[in-house]
């Protein structure tokens, strides 16, 4: 599975980033958010892995704010 | 700093280019750290500004409203007293001030009385003219009793006192970053308590997310980080903060401490001037006040810089509120010596000689 983690502000987006990158089951990078998905002209986390349940889980639990959109 | 300006040079958080992105790393990095030395469990509560007074101005007129009353000291600096006049007169709030006497010991129990009602307890943590350091758990009970926010200047303090934010029961942390911190000039912040999301924003304007919005967005930190910040002192507080980390508050406090006292004991064995005295209960950061007794200040001062190369501040220290609880208002102020971790011994042996010498 694979999608965008499109976060709100500039430093939940390296925050996530941070937290998401030290999850073995996951790549991540930071990327521009794509225009398809937000007009933020900011950054969102792009993540390949399995099930996108624990990276949900580690960021509810920082209490960062996110909308997940998956791709194909 | 150099590095940031020759390889990076970017602005965080309006692109998400290689560079831009590590611009933001380096603010992340330099929040995270900042919030960590001083107590702020959640870094996204806090904020970069220009300066301190930046900072103060910021959590006053995001708090406070008509009618609300402040507790504050009669021995506040102007970044804190001038936007608290300002909001008297135009927003109706009410002022208080806890009297001191002449060593800078506050009245608590004039103080007490005084806290009933008010809003916000907002105060000085080291004096900038005397050093005196305040007392923060004071206060701290003082703003629980009263049901009130706790606002702390350390401006003077950070970096040099172990400040805690949690533990000490701060509302509204601000600071400059150049003093204490040792980052260069133009760079300040402060931190909110958990307690704190009624603070309004005081600066609007972009911050690279909701742009499609034309207010400003409620997420922290941007909701009070609006326009490009200064990117080359936020790499210098950053480095600043990673230096600091194999030396530790109590050898930076100590160095600062020995020399304010060999400089004391010297200035009060010369019968030609006054040491601005600190009350023995309060503890006091690295600088020392005094003054001629026959001398103008500004001629002495003058004298120390042209023939000695001794630099010193000289005057009201934009703090007259100081100088008219501890009796100096009358003589135009004082003469500071200001000694910080990178002063030496042969520097602190260089003023008493110059001192002993015009005293002659």
């Amino acid at each position: 599975m694979r999608g965008y983690f499109l976060l709100f502000t500039t430093s939940s987006a390296l925050y996530a980033h941070e937290l998401l990158g030290e999850i073995e089951a996951y790549n991540v990078s930071l990327v521009p958010t794509p225009r398809e998905f937000s007009s933020d002209c900011g950054m969102a986390v792009y993540i390949e892995g399995e099930a996108m349940e624990m990276a949900m889980h580690c960021l509810d639990e920082h209490r960062i704010e996110y909308e997940f959109k998956s791709v194909s | 700093m150099v590095s940031f300006m020759t390889h990076v040079g970017a602005n965080p958080g309006r692109s998400a280019h290689t560079l831009s992105i590590e611009s933001a790393t380096v603010m992340f990095q330099c929040r995270k750290a900042l919030s960590k030395l001083i107590g702020q469990k959640d870094f996204l509560r806090t904020f970069f500004t220009m300066n301190a007074t930046m900072a103060i101005n910021t959590c006053l007129y995001g708090l406070l409203k008509e009618g609300d009353v402040v507790l504050t000291t009669s021995l506040e600096h102007n970044a804190l007293m001038r936007p608290l006049r300002m909001l008297e007169k135009t927003r109706g709030i009410t002022l208080r001030f806890i009297p001191s006497d002449f060593t800078c010991k506050l009245d608590t129990k004039a103080a007490k009385a005084l806290a009933h009602g008010v809003k916000l307890i907002a105060c000085v943590h080291g004096n900038n003219v005397t050093g005196a350091l305040m007392p923060l758990d004071f206060f701290a009970t003082l703003a629980r009793e009263a049901g009130a926010y706790l606002l702390v200047d350390a401006s003077q303090s950070a970096g040099l006192i172990d400040i805690d934010m949690q533990r000490d029961g701060i509302d509204m942390l601000c600071a400059s970053a150049h003093k204490g911190l040792y980052a260069p000039m133009g760079l300040g912040f402060f931190s909110l308590s958990s307690r704190m999301d009624v603070l309004e924003s005081f600066m609007q304007g972009g911050t690279g997310s909701r742009s499609e919005e034309e207010i400003q967005p409620e997420l922290l930190p941007d909701k009070y980080e609006s326009g490009t910040p200064n990117m080359p002192a936020i790499a210098g507080l950053l480095a600043a903060l990673k230096w600091r980390e194999s030396i530790g508050y109590e050898a930076m406090y100590a160095h600062e401490i020995r020399h304010r006292t060999q400089l004391k004991e010297a200035l009060k064995a010369l019968d030609s001037v006054v040491v601005c005295n600190v009350h023995e209960a309060y503890a006091t950061t690295g600088v020392l006040s005094w003054y001629p007794k026959a001398q103008s200040i500004s001629r002495v001062a003058q004298t120390l810089n042209n023939q000695y190369g001794i630099l010193t501040r000289v005057g009201l220290h934009c703090s007259p509120a100081t100088h008219k609880s501890i009796g100096t208002l009358s003589y135009g102020g004082t003469i500071r010596f200001s000694p910080s971790f990178f002063t030496t011994d042969e520097d602190i042996e260089r003023v008493i000689w110059a001192m002993r010498e015009i005293a002659q």
